[in-house]
């Protein structure tokens, strides 16, 4: 392809070359005429069309044609395909009666509320639409409303988790269902007070460990479900903790529960008294929290730093305000998961990033190559190391010059390849090489990263 | 010493693929090939064996299939050796693991192999029949399952470790020439360098049918086969059990399932 990559000479190229991966690539930036170019590519056998219709990365633009095609069982994949559009469900709904096919559109993540309520209208007796219908987060009130006005208990349980539920049809739900059922409302933001009171005094831990989780939850009843009897509801309660409610309460750290204690440990703004406490606990993995924690002080980062248990001393290396005198005294530890943490630190000096890169470990170098101040010389032997893994490391790295991403193209492994075309720092000529790459996956990654340039 | 590496590509489907109209197979459209995994690591074998002892050492893959197999053939050439051989007519059309390995052996008698090296299964159909056929009807030493392979140019045995149950392995010492076929793990199989595949592209292919290397019709396909697909289905699945309800429900459900099947308290 001579001269500077424009759209229109890569979409030439892909023309040409009657490649479907690089047709796919280019289909969604390309205009109606030069779609339906591609798309004589794209859909030369019905296997391709079935191969595109499932895979992940096939763009919203191809499903929507392929939708196009009145092919029921090519339909049914793009319903269940993540990435199809709203309108192309509305497409689907309009133009279909198969059940199979409304079934998917109704429990479909993009499907907006038009189109659920058009499906309703037309299917008000079927309870596989219904079902889809009430799990749908878009579902509208007034639609969520008809259809718990009759809906099964299993049925109540997707209305009860819907966010568009409001106070009144959650009440419904309390009233009708069993502690399952009671246990999602209890967990709704919308559930009313009164509501909330009887989850409160529920006897079913579920019901209570639920209300516990409910993102608006006044901060009275979370602190008195911290001391209910059942760990499971404590622990809810503490995760679900402000760092301003966790800071004003004095008696952490000393919960029977480990479960209770590590999501104490996760929590920033604990007061230190917590920490020194919690330091100590006979649970590495509260230990490893708080190592990792950035509102640990300084001297219980260096206690931690002795600790018999490697990941926790890890955990410190990995901790932001961990001081550098201690991180050089980590970067000598005898096991490599701990010094590969200091490796990953892009605040390490230099000279200790070169003694670290004598290291023959392959997670030390792996964390070296994704160290976005890692000095050339060391990206230079990582890319070389017959560990594809380890020179992955430096196609994650964001700041890899161009020099060094280039010895990587072509590298044995093609998910390499395929990552590396999604490289920055790559140049427009190195993406055009590997669209003649053998893998499909690789040319259509280079191809993509192309196409969004030229935009 | 002449290693043959008998491969093929093998098909991969979806959960929701759909059977021929005679009901004998998968529709071709949810058909997608690839290597089968145990070739992969035969080829591997032969390869490192070329490697350690140069040019004592020749290895060819060969592969009983149609056009499309050629793509299984060259994967291997991307990797090393320097020629392959397909075996194809469609006569061959619908041969069983038998019918392969009559082929396979009179390729091996016509290359004079000192050994074949073939993968344990297919991971398509899962004979795991046809090296042991082709041992069969070469009147050749084998052993299957083959986890460690010791052995020289122009040595008159090989040192063998295979898989048993429980964990166990034999050593074996096997009278060559021999049929082995090779167990995953063996090794650990590379990837194709992009000029290795390139290379592969230029490699010469041979091309012959089963009446080249002196077979009749009927000793291939279908009526040279012990066995035939009668009809292929997706059985009832009576044990499935769809656990609905909200996480906490079913978690709960799939407690309660582990609690049984672990014959912990109700």
């Amino acid at each position: 392809m001579p001269g500077d990559v424009t759209f229109q000479n890569l979409l030439g190229h892909s023309l040409n070359a009657r490649d479907p991966f690089l047709a796919a690539a280019c289909h969604p930036h390309a205009n109606c005429h030069d779609r339906r170019a591609l798309e004589s590519i794209l859909f030369a056998t019905s296997k391709l069309k079935r191969q595109f219709a499932v895979a992940r990365y096939t763009p919203a633009s191809i499903l929507d044609s392929l939708a196009e095609g009145r092919d029921e069982r090519i339909s049914l994949r793009v319903a269940k395909h993540p990435s199809t559009a709203p309108a192309t469900l509305a497409k689907m709904e309009r133009t279909t009666t198969a059940q199979d096919l409304c079934v998917r559109v109704a429990g479909h993540r993009n499907t907006l509320r038009g189109t659920l309520e058009n499906l309703y209208r037309k299917h008000p007796n079927s309870a596989e639409i219904k079902r889809g219908l009430c799990n749908n987060p878009h579902t509208p009130l007034r639609l969520l409303r008809r259809l718990a006005a009759d809906a099964a208990p299993a049925e109540l349980k997707g209305v009860a988790r819907n966010p568009e539920a409001d106070a009144v049809l959650l009440r419904l739900c309390w009233d009708r269902g069993d502690l399952y059922l009671q246990a999602e409302v209890a967990a709704h933001p919308k559930c009313a007070p009164d509501m909330r009171d009887l989850a409160e005094r529920s006897p079913h831990a579920i019901v209570r460990r639920k209300l516990a989780q409910n993102p608006a939850l006044e901060g009275t009843v979370l602190m008195r479900l911290l001391g209910d009897s059942e760990a499971q509801v404590r622990a809810t309660a503490v995760r679900n903790l402000s760092k301003s409610m966790i800071a004003g309460l004095d008696s952490g750290g000393r919960d029977p529960s480990s479960q209770v204690r590590r999501d104490q440990a996760r929590h920033t703004g604990l007061p230190q008294s917590w920490i020194k406490r919690l330091a100590t606990d006979s649970d590495s993995w509260v230990r490893r929290l708080i190592a990792r924690n950035q509102t640990t002080s300084e001297e219980v980062l260096y206690s931690l730093a002795d600790d018999a248990v490697m990941e926790v001393r890890r955990g410190v290396a990995r901790n932001p305000v961990c001081p550098m005198e201690l991180l050089l005294r980590l970067a000598r530890d005898p096991h490599p998961w701990v010094r590969a943490g200091v490796a990953l630190r892009a605040d390490v000096v230099e000279p200790l990033l070169i003694e670290l890169a004598r290291d023959k470990d392959i997670e030390v170098l792996s964390a070296l190559g994704k160290n976005p101040n890692a000095p050339i010389e060391i990206l230079d032997r990582v890319i070389l190391h017959k560990d594809r893994d380890v020179r992955r490391a430096v196609i994650l790295n964001e700041n890899a010059p161009r020099r060094i991403l280039c010895g990587l193209l072509e590298d044995p492994y093609p998910l390499n390849r395929v990552m590396l075309a999604g490289h920055g720092n790559l140049r427009d000529e190195d993406l055009l090489g590997l669209m003649h790459d053998p893998e499909p996956t690789v040319r259509f990654a280079a191809a993509h990263a192309l196409a969004v340039r030229s935009h | 010493m002449k290693i043959l590496v008998p491969v093929k590509l093998v098909a991969s489907i979806d959960e929701d693929c759909e059977l021929r109209e005679d009901g004998r197979d998968v529709d071709p459209d949810f058909l997608d090939y690839e290597l089968n995994e145990w070739d992969d690591y035969s080829w591997e074998e032969a390869v490192r064996l070329q490697e350690a002892h140069g040019a004592e050492v020749e290895i060819i893959p060969v592969t009983v299939g149609p056009a499309e197999a050629e793509d299984g053939l060259r994967r291997c050439l991307a990797k090393g050796g320097e020629r392959a051989i397909r075996v194809w007519h469609d006569a061959l059309e619908a041969s069983d693991p038998m019918a392969v390995a009559r082929v396979i052996a009179k390729l091996a008698k016509r290359e004079n192999a000192d050994l074949v090296l073939a993968g344990t299964l297919s991971s398509d159909h899962g004979f795991a029949a046809t090296g042991m056929c082709v041992a069969s009807l070469l009147g050749w030493a084998h052993a299957a399952v083959v986890s460690r392979l010791d052995i020289s140019p122009g040595a008159e045995r090989a040192t063998v470790r295979r898989e048993l149950e429980a964990g166990l392995e034999e050593e074996i010492s096997v009278q060559c020439p021999a049929v082995l076929t090779i167990q995953l793990g063996i090794n650990e199989p590379r990837y194709a360098s992009l000029r290795g595949i390139k290379q592969a592209k230029a490699k010469p292919l041979e091309v012959v049918s089963h009446i080249d290397l002196g077979l009749e019709d009927a000793e291939v396909g279908e009526s040279g086969s012990l066995s035939r697909v009668r009809r292929m289905f997706a059985p009832e699945r009576g044990q499935a059990e769809l656990i609905e309800g909200t996480p906490a429900e079913q978690a709960a459900r799939i407690a309660a399932i582990v609690k049984q099947a672990t014959g912990g308290a109700q």
